[in-house]
């Protein structure tokens, strides 16, 4: 089940908010310390039976395979605390808390991909059943791990119950797509947390405007870069073009899921760490990174690249570092190899940034910073979006005109004459305008401020209908980032 | 003015409106009378699935729920419709595989877009089969453009500037490979009708609507260029005053490809229709599969539905006789023709009124649903001398008939 979909709005999100609000606002009535853990309780399992649903629903197997994932890392933390003043013992249930989860990774998601690569390099023909990626293995196999290594170094005490763990693991506004939240983050709402008016509808407007971004943005991007990657002898520009709109679509729908994961998190009292901050407004590659799905780059910071050392051992070390933290965050992102070349040429472009051309960058007018930065990311979404490597191949001989194609073409037009109310928006978006228009409004006090709430609520209602309009119109409605 | 410090409620409503709108779609959802079948798309609609236990665990339950939903979704078709205005605003041109046209009086004219046909092998295969299993018949193969080959000038330029391969092309190689299985098992060709698209640009040019605006069919006047085209292959003397024998049954038919943008801004076609007087003296029309029988090529029950093209014949059957006693078997060769089969899509269904005039028996096959062998029944019948495949370009590629028409 994907949150933009006829389902999820219609039956899934309106069963949620019948069962789960009436009990916040009953409990919270109450003024009694134990009623509140009561409902908070009651909430909890009503969060992780609608969870387990929402995860079985489109992964009806391997929702047995999430539950064992999570309790290996449950035993493990609570082990790692037993055994407090054995350091041995400790290094030995992490370690096994690591293995189980990265097998589990490496067999369900890359088993096939490296078995095939084998094969290519070595000339064997080892045949494998083909496994099917179970949904969000990427990102509960990210959450445990973080959550047995924080236990491991102190960060957190390991969760004696095994139902709230499961709740945190499981829940499905980031269980398929993100973000990737830590348990320290949310370990003290787990146990307390307030149903309030306003982070419920604070909530349900953003998950609007991510529904927005996805319904009415992102499809539409989606099925022009259908088509543009379609086009056969397609222009220099048009294919540089298609790099944009690729780029735009990515952005939209993950962050969009992202917003999404983050206002049903806000809603039902949790409050989460931002996803997206306005990656394609970034300045240089470094400044893309700190934007770009945030809670990725963190956690390739916090558990792979510092435990190697960092940058505390030597420029030598922190280039093999960053060649592995960059090899395995392209590899994460699915298994094949254009994904493990996007990585690394994102490292390489971060390494360069750092030590020969950021000095001269910084002193660059900044519109050129910008373009500099686009035309890196763009052609690197380019990179990202071809797993067929023969399709790679063909579709970048046009991008440089390397197949005698024209430089503009009329494919171009064909873009603009359909979509282009759309490319302007995206594109005007993709900076941070909105903030700005929030402040301006924060400035007219709290009438203004309501007066401007309610009407832009008021049109919501109608986009809200514009885009149940639009999911009945069409299946097309693939979210980017299951594959991963 | 009194200082709100507390929670604001007005600010707030329009999230419960959202909300409650969802809600109300839930209701009416779970209230309103399950259909099962859709006048606007023409097909069934899913209904709730049984679940079973393998069912659920290959997730083909879960699948089947979610088109069960789409497909019964509260004001499906008005929905649909919303959703193609607000493309419409924002100047799409294309939406939903529909183009918008402009003809030169400013009506609009929807276009089913134009897939470059992948499997002209098998039809190739398909007629070859045919060709040496009939004995003594001739073949005729008319393949008909569509509408987007003929309309091209009223397309935006915006569009046409990213078309397809032309269907003149994808003709000409299909000729090629028929004319290829020539002369393999026996002396005698198979006859390709050509100048289809000249006949019916010249319709075109003479003022005539040759497609409809709204369905993927042709109109009477396109079925009669096309018959004007066939009639000298198989030696019909052109009876050239049918084209001012039409009357126009229907000015209210939105058909298919209007169906895929539901566009009340779009006019209605007219249906016209060819009728001989003398039929009801004499003409016995026989839907094999249903045993009906009518004295009419005409369903004019369908003039109440939505689906009115199918008055043509009265929609789909596996095999149709048509007996005119009367008809006027002279032909151009100074030789009497009697009996034709004729192997179709639905295109035939408004040229085939036009050839009852012709012959005294009519033979009509949709090889989708026969299910014997067409081969076998034309050596069965001597007195069948021709064997016509009419097919148009994008149901030759696509139908799943293809492969039976021998």
């Amino acid at each position: 089940m994907v949150f933009s979909s006829l389902l999820f709005l219609i039956f899934f999100l309106t069963a949620l908010i019948l069962f789960y609000f009436p009990v916040g606002l009953i409990f919270g009535k109450i003024k009694s310390e134990k009623a509140g853990r009561i409902g908070i309780s009651i909430q909890n399992a009503i969060l992780l039976i609608f969870s387990l649903f929402f995860y079985a629903w489109g992964e009806p197997k391997c929702v047995f395979l999430l539950i064992i994932s999570s309790l290996v890392d449950f035993i493990d933390g609570i082990l790692l605390e037993k055994f407090n003043d054995r350091p041995t013992c400790r290094k030995i249930f992490l370690g096994i808390a690591l293995f189980i989860n990265i097998s589990l990774l490496g067999v369900m998601k890359y088993a096939n991909f490296f078995v095939g690569t084998i094969n290519r390099v070595a000339g064997t023909a080892i045949h494998l059943p083909s496994i099917a990626l179970p949904i969000g293995i990427s990102f509960y196999t990210f959450q445990t791990t973080s959550y047995s290594i924080d236990v491991y170094r102190g960060r957190v005490k390991a969760e004696r119950n095994f139902f709230r763990y499961l709740t945190y693991i499981s829940m499905f506004s980031q269980l398929i797509a993100g973000p990737i939240v830590r348990y320290s983050l949310i370990k003290e709402e787990l146990t307390d947390r307030k149903t309030t008016m306003d982070n419920f509808t604070n909530g349900f407007r953003r998950f609007l405007i991510g529904l927005f971004r996805k319904v009415l943005i992102a499809n539409e991007l989606g099925a022009l870069w259908d088509y543009l990657r379609g086009v056969s002898g397609i222009s220099v520009m048009g294919a540089w073009l298609g790099f944009l709109i690729f780029t735009l679509q990515l952005y939209y729908d993950f962050s969009a899921y992202s917003d999404m994961a983050i206002a049903l998190g806000l809603m039902m009292g949790f409050h989460f760490d931002e996803n997206f901050r306005y990656p394609l407004s970034a300045l240089s590659i470094t400044d893309f990174w700190r934007r770009w799905h945030i809670s990725l780059s963190g956690w390739f910071r916090d558990y792979v690249y510092i435990p190697l050392g960092g940058n505390r051992k030597g420029r030598f070390r922190q280039l093999i570092n960053l060649g592995i933290v960059w090899f395995l965050t392209g590899l994460w992102h699915g298994a094949f190899w254009n994904y493990v070349l996007w990585g690394i040429y994102h490292g390489l472009m971060l390494v360069l940034e750092k030590f020969i051309w950021g000095r001269f960058l910084e002193k660059a007018p900044k519109f050129l910073r910008h373009f500099y930065t686009l035309i890196i990311v763009i052609f690197g979404f380019g990179i990202f979006y071809f797993e067929d490597m023969s399709a790679f191949g063909s579709y970048f001989t046009y991008a440089f005109g390397m197949a005698g194609n024209r430089v503009v073409g009329p494919e171009i037009l064909w873009a603009l004459g359909n979509y282009l109310p759309i490319i302007v928006f995206a594109v005007i978006f993709m900076f941070p305008v909105f903030p700005k228009i929030k402040a301006y409004i924060g400035k007219l006090g709290e009438n203004g401020k309501n007066t401007i709430t309610f009407i832009t609520g008021m049109v919501s209602v109608g986009l809200l209908i514009l885009c149940i309009a639009n999911l009945v119109r069409d299946s097309y409605n693939p979210f980017l980032y299951f594959r991963f | 003015m009194k200082k709100n410090k507390g929670y604001n409620f007005i600010k707030d409503i329009p999230v419960f409106i959202s909300i409650a709108v969802l809600f109300v779609f839930a209701v009416l959802f779970l209230e309103l009378p399950m259909r099962e079948f859709s006048d606007n798309e023409n097909r069934m609609l899913a209904i709730c699935p049984e679940p079973s236990k393998k069912s659920i665990l290959d997730g083909s339950f879960q699948d089947s729920f979610e088109n069960f939903v789409s497909d019964q979704f509260p004001m499906r078709d008005e929905l649909l419709g919303l959703s193609v205005l607000a493309s419409r605003v924002e100047g799409k041109q294309k939406i939903n595989d529909v183009i918008y046209a402009k003809e030169k009086n400013g009506q609009t004219r929807l276009l089913d877009d134009y897939k470059e046909p992948q499997n002209e092998e098998k039809f190739i295969d398909a007629v070859g089969r045919l060709y040496n299993g009939v004995e003594s018949a001739n073949i005729t193969v008319m393949i008909v453009p569509t509408a987007y080959q003929i309309y091209e000038d009223e397309m935006p330029p915006v569009l046409l500037s990213q078309k397809p391969a032309g269907q003149q092309d994808t003709f000409e190689y299909l000729k090629e490979g028929i004319i290829a299985l020539e002369g393999s098992e026996k002396s005698g060709g198979i006859n390709i009708v050509e100048g289809i698209t000249d006949s019916l640009e010249e319709g075109k040019d003479a003022g005539y609507n040759m497609f409809y605006r709204t369905d993927h069919h042709w109109t009477l006047y396109g079925a009669y260029r096309g018959y004007l085209a066939l009639a000298p292959y198989l030696n019909i003397p052109v009876n050239s005053a049918l084209e001012d024998q039409m009357t126009t049954v229907s000015d209210s038919f939105y058909g298919t490809t209007w169906s895929k943008v539901v566009d009340y801004s779009v006019d209605p076609d007219t249906i016209e229709i060819y009728e001989n007087l003398a039929w009801d003296k004499s003409l016995v029309v026989s839907y094999e599969d249903t045993k009906e029988t009518s004295a009419s090529p005409y369903n004019m029950d369908y003039l109440d539905k939505k689906d009115k093209y199918s008055l043509f014949l009265n929609n789909q059957h596996s095999l149709i006789r048509i007996d005119n006693p009367d008809a006027d078997l002279t032909r151009t060769d100074g030789n009497e023709r009697k009996s034709i089969v004729i192997i179709k899509d639905s295109y035939a269904n408004s040229l085939i009124p036009l050839m009852i005039d012709q012959y005294e028996t009519i033979w009509v096959f949709d090889p989708r649903y026969y299910r014997g062998s067409i081969t076998q029944f034309v050596n069965d019948h001597p007195e069948v001398e021709d064997v016509l495949i009419l097919y148009n370009l994008q149901t030759m590629d696509n139908d799943r008939g293809i492969g039976a028409i021998y």
